[in-house]
This record gives structure tokens, C-alpha cells and sequence, in this order.
């Protein structure tokens, strides 16, 4: 029976050179660039690496460490907390 | 006038975001220094989001000061304390033989013994002389 990587295209088939020709090798894809919900925009400091190697990693370079990093762009956690901030009843 | 001593305000971007504070001192037309549940810090105000209200504080005021004056509020101050250095145990390596490796420094000394570029010269040009004397002349 065929393997599940040969049928299924979660894996990248990456050509490599070999003394006896060429071989595919079957890599798992990177996962896509997180985005903003709000403003779309690419969110910075977080890293397109796969979750194995986001496990080792320490988290304050996981994300950005302000409130809704790695969530929200900072445009927009700024707007949102304005609006927090404007509704506080001190 | 929104940046005056004793504004609160929330601070909305870095990473005491969304956390209430309060102008202690104008430094510059655009900086003030905030203190309270953020971190005591120099600030631009394009970072701040004033509230309404404001407090009796004077210019200036210590960080106990704006602890009094938070604490009517029923609102916290961070604390912040001055890390303790404690020196490390240094690593001692031990080689297969059993015994300890010890790093041999060098001698700076041997430096300043080197002789200087203008005695170099001084020598090199003895010696050009003396091969100028040797050679023979010609009939």
C-alpha cells in the first residue's frame, strides 16, 4: 500500500541530488504567515516555523509581549485599547 | 491641556499597554514621565490615551507619592526591584587523565618587549650599510 505522504500534498516534494541520481524527499510545508483580523496586515515577530520547533522555543520569541501580541497587528491593538480605555469608569 | 501633571492616563502601546498611569513630570512638549501600574518611565504622548480624570499630585512626585495616591483609588502600583548579582560557580574541567585543566594566560608583558617600528628601522638600515661597504668595486 502506497505511504499517505506519497498521496497527499501536506508534504512538499523537494528534489535532491544523489550519487546515483535524483531522489524526492518528502518535507512537512511550513505553515502560512499569521495575519491581522482586523487590519490584515502581516504580524511581525512571530515565526513561520513548524509547531515542533515553536515547542522549544522560549515565548517572548513566540510573540510580540504587549497585550493581544501575536494576535492583533499593533494598529489595531492600539485602536482596540482606546476603546477600552474610554469606556473605563474609574 | 491633556499633558498636565496628574492626567490619567492608559498607556496603549509597548508592553504595559492597557495599564492606567499618571503624568509626574512634562519634560518636553510631546514627553512626559508616567508612573503607577506601568513601569516609571519617560513616555511620548502619541503612546498615551488620557482619561478624564486627574489627581493631586505635585511635579515631580516621588513613586511613594503616586502609591498614596493610587491606593484611594484602589489601584496597584508595580514594584520594581534592582536585580541581585550572585556570582556563578566557575566550571572546573577535568580530562580523562583525572586532572584539572588549568588555562595557562598569556603574557602581556612580552609585548612591550617587542622592539619598536623605529628601532626596526634603525637596523635594517645598519645593515644596508654594511652590505654597500662589502661589495667590491668596480676597475
Amino acid at each position: 500500500m502506497a505511504p499517505h505522504k506519497t498521496k497527499s500534498r501536506t508534504f512538499a516534494r523537494v528534489s535532491k541530488r544523489t550519487i546515483s541520481g535524483t531522489k524526492t524527499v518528502y518535507n512537512r510545508r511550513k505553515p502560512k504567515l499569521g495575519t491581522c483580523s482586523v487590519t490584515g496586515e502581516t504580524l511581525k515577530g512571530v515565526p513561520r516555523v513548524l509547531p515542533v520547533k515553536l515547542r522549544k522555543m522560549a515565548i517572548s520569541k513566540k510573540r510580540p509581549s504587549r497585550p493581544f501580541g501575536g494576535v492583533l497587528s499593533s494598529k489595531a491593538s492600539r485602536i482596540e485599547i482606546k476603546a477600552r480605555a474610554r469606556k473605563l469608569e474609574l | 491641556m491633556l499633558n498636565e501633571v496628574g492626567r490619567l492616563c492608559v498607556k496603549i502601546a509597548g508592553r504595559d499597554a492597557n495599564k492606567v498611569c499618571v503624568i509626574v513630570d512634562v519634560l518636553d512638549n510631546n514627553i512626559v514621565l508616567i508612573d503607577g501600574e506601568t513601569r516609571r518611565r519617560k513616555c511620548n504622548m502619541l503612546h498615551l490615551e488620557p482619561l478624564s480624570k486627574t489627581i493631586d499630585i505635585a511635579k515631580g512626585a516621588s513613586h511613594a507619592e503616586v502609591k498614596k495616591a493610587f491606593a484611594a483609588l484602589n489601584m496597584e502600583v508595580l514594584e520594581t526591584k534592582p536585580k541581585n548579582s550572585v556570582e556563578r560557580e566557575k566550571k572546573i574541567k577535568v580530562n580523562r587523565q583525572g586532572t584539572v585543566e588549568k588555562k595557562v594566560k598569556k603574557d602581556k608583558s612580552k609585548k612591550s618587549e617587542k622592539p619598536a617600528k623605529k628601532e626596526k628601522l634603525e637596523k635594517a638600515e645598519k645593515v644596508e650599510k654594511t652590505e654597500k661597504k662589502e661589495l667590491p668595486k668596480k676597475e
